[in-house]
């Protein structure tokens, strides 16, 4: 089986690295692009054409992890968001991402998380691009 | 590659090793097998040795000779002696009979898999153990967990924790397995009467202490009766490992082990790395103890933002690590390199994590800025800030304690960690340098310079800088703020307070 591309979104630093160390960890995925901020994150997506990201909605910068995740489920990437904000789940499935994941409570499952929304991407269940 | 297939007597069959064997020579083979260093043996009809290799009687610990004849319960019982360790090594074996079926004969492989098993155990009850730093518990709930991981998965009979508050010097225990009852008091009684102990010798020195064959030294030695109590005890030797903060001691951790148990170097090492997230865990369980109980409404939004920008990522990517780290050593075989590199994070974040948590419960105290004054404050905060972002910041001042209003030095204070907030958050900069300028006409100057992409200064200040906040913070002080910026940066904040300090001669 070909290895699931992943791009990481992220803005804290230490929560970046320990995403990209997860997520490489994990058998059958790689990570192709990380970026701390959601205007170079939809520019690396372009490039990079991962089939899922990991989003994180409380970053800081010009364009909001809502927005870049309505731009990267429109190329037919599909989206776990992240937030430490309960009430971020909504919106976000509204801006078409596939998962929510609660960075306090859920951590520890986010690699259940991200295979779920994989195997769903690769079984063709994925944004309309 | 090709040249094998051509050979006839290349192949899987036990034909074709046939023919393998006559053409290197039996002799050759046998050498290869003695020589391997996992254990080979092969049984007889009895099931009792007739041969085994060198590696096997190593793991055995017996020389080749003294095992011949030996049963072959002598592999099976990976057996637990009256004292309840493991008395053999643990072996991982494949039996294979062969020869007629009036006289089968055994071919067994074994190798030593205690360390493994050992390792694998420690593993758990890391992780386990960082797990648990996540979770709201009260102090006295996490001691009591630390000290059931402790001993569910090592090989300790017994595990306590004490931790002493360094604030009120009042002593808090968890305990589990053979420990008597109200064990920190036992332990301030033979503390009390003299007693050399280990517990004391670990805190005070910040340094892992064995006590090999401890009980056997100190059972008659009245000062420790305290501890012991009456009855029968089933440890032995004891290994106590600090709880460290970054140089600070919170308190000890003390496994003992059964007569005959011998802990070893990794034991040490597993219970101090132990030491460290249970440090955290302490740490963290006080500081959210204490935001509830002293802080005002105004106080308690800062610092929940404080808390999700520092703590609450720390504590996600701790999470993460950990699962890494696991799916690492789940991977057949365990990926050793990922592992070890993937602790060696944990650890490093550790140390972050308590950077941040003391810099808030700095914040946290009242007059605790005052105490320590305006530099030595920043340079915690500085710290703080370096461990959650990646950045480096030199922070340079007078080494003594600026003589400034309480007032006056938490206005400066707040502006400095705005500015550093920023810095961090939008600015994109490698390294911070803040320095503390003063003249002998009593001037204050505080510059934060940065190296990151810079602004346009002359522009309307950006909203979302807080520069119009930190301008008014200036004011309050009694100085002005000077920012000077452009698009690509560098980027100067600085705070000129004319007068602030009483004049030099």
């Amino acid at each position: 089986m070909d290895e699931v591309r992943v791009l990481v979104v992220e803005g804290d630093l230490r929560s970046r690295r320990a995403l990209v160390r997860l997520v490489d960890a994990m058998t059958g995925y790689r990570v192709v692009a990380e970026s701390a901020e959601p205007c170079e994150a939809a520019r690396l997506a372009r490039q990079h054409a991962p089939a899922v990201a990991l989003v994180d909605l409380d970053t800081p910068g010009g364009l909001s992890g809502l927005s870049l995740t309505r731009e990267l489920t429109a190329l037919g990437i599909s989206v776990v968001a992240m937030s430490s904000v309960a009430h971020s789940r909504h919106p976000s499935a509204l801006a078409g991402a596939s998962a929510f994941h609660d960075k306090g409570g859920a951590a520890a499952t986010l690699p259940e998380a991200l295979a779920k929304v994989a195997s769903e991407h690769a079984r063709g269940d994925r944004p309309a691009s | 590659m090709a040249s094998l297939e051509s050979r006839p007597e290349a192949g899987s069959t036990s034909r074709e090793l046939v023919a393998l064997l006559e053409r290197v020579g039996a002799e050759v083979v046998a050498s290869a097998l003695t020589a391997h260093p996992e254990g080979i043996a092969v049984l007889d009809g009895d099931r009792r040795l007739l041969w085994v290799n060198d590696g096997g009687a190593s793991i055995l610990g017996a020389a080749p000779s003294a095992l011949i004849g030996a049963p072959a319960t002598m592999l099976v019982a990976t057996g637990v002696d009256s004292s309840g360790r493991d008395a053999m090594p643990e072996l991982e074996l494949v039996e294979s009979p062969f020869g007629a079926p009036d006289d089968r004969w055994t071919l067994v492989t074994f190798r030593d898999v205690t360390v493994a098993h050992r390792r694998q155990r420690q593993l758990r009850a890391f992780t386990r153990a960082a797990a648990r730093i996540t979770v709201g518990e009260t102090l006295d709930e996490v001691l009591d967990h630390l000290a059931e991981e402790v001993q569910a998965t090592t090989e300790a009979v017994a595990c306590g924790v004490v931790l002493v508050d360094p604030e009120t010097g009042a002593i808090q225990a968890g305990a589990a397995g053979d420990l008597p009852p109200h064990y920190a008091e036992r332990l301030e009684e033979s503390r009390a009467l003299g007693a050399p102990l280990l517990s004391l010798k670990a805190f005070e020195t910040g340094e892992a202490q064995i006590g090999r064959h401890w009980m056997r030294s100190i059972a008659t030695d009245p000062r420790f009766a305290p501890i012991l109590g009456e009855g029968d005890h089933d440890w032995d030797t004891i290994v106590v490992a600090p709880i460290t903060a970054r140089g600070r001691q919170l308190g000890v951790l003390t496994a003992s082990y059964a007569p005959g148990v011998d802990p070893d170097e990794e034991d040490v090492a597993f219970l101090t790395a132990i030491g460290d997230q249970a440090a955290v865990a302490i740490e963290n369980t006080r500081l959210v103890a204490k935001i509830g109980e002293s802080a005002s409404l105004e106080e308690r939004h800062r610092l929940a933002r404080d808390l999700h920008d520092s703590i609450s990522q720390a504590m996600f990517s701790l999470t993460l690590h950990t699962r890494a780290v696991q799916l690492a050593h789940d991977q057949e075989p365990p990926d050793r390199e990922s592992v070890a590199q993937g602790i060696a994070e944990l650890r490093e974040l550790t140390q972050g994590v308590h950077a941040e948590m003391r810099a808030l419960i700095f914040q946290l105290r009242p007059g605790a800025l005052h105490d320590e004054g305006l530099v030595a404050a920043v340079t915690k905060q500085a710290a703080a800030v370096a461990a959650r972002s990646g950045l480096e910041i030199e922070v340079t001042g007078p080494d003594e304690r600026l003589p400034l209003s309480e007032a006056v030095e938490q206005e400066l204070f707040r502006l400095v960690q705005e500015a550093l907030n920023n810095v961090a958050k939008h600015a994109g900069a490698r390294q911070v340098r803040i320095s503390f300028g003063t003249t002998d006409a009593g001037d204050l100057s505080i510059r934060v310079a940065d190296d990151g992409v810079g602004f346009d200064a002359r522009a309307a200040y950006p909203g979302h800088l807080g520069l119009t906040s930190m301008a008014e913070r200036a004011e309050r002080a009694g100085g002005r703020l000077v920012v000077d910026s452009r698009p690509g940066g560098p980027t100067v904040v600085e705070v000129l307070l004319p007068g602030a300090l009483p004049p030099q001669r």
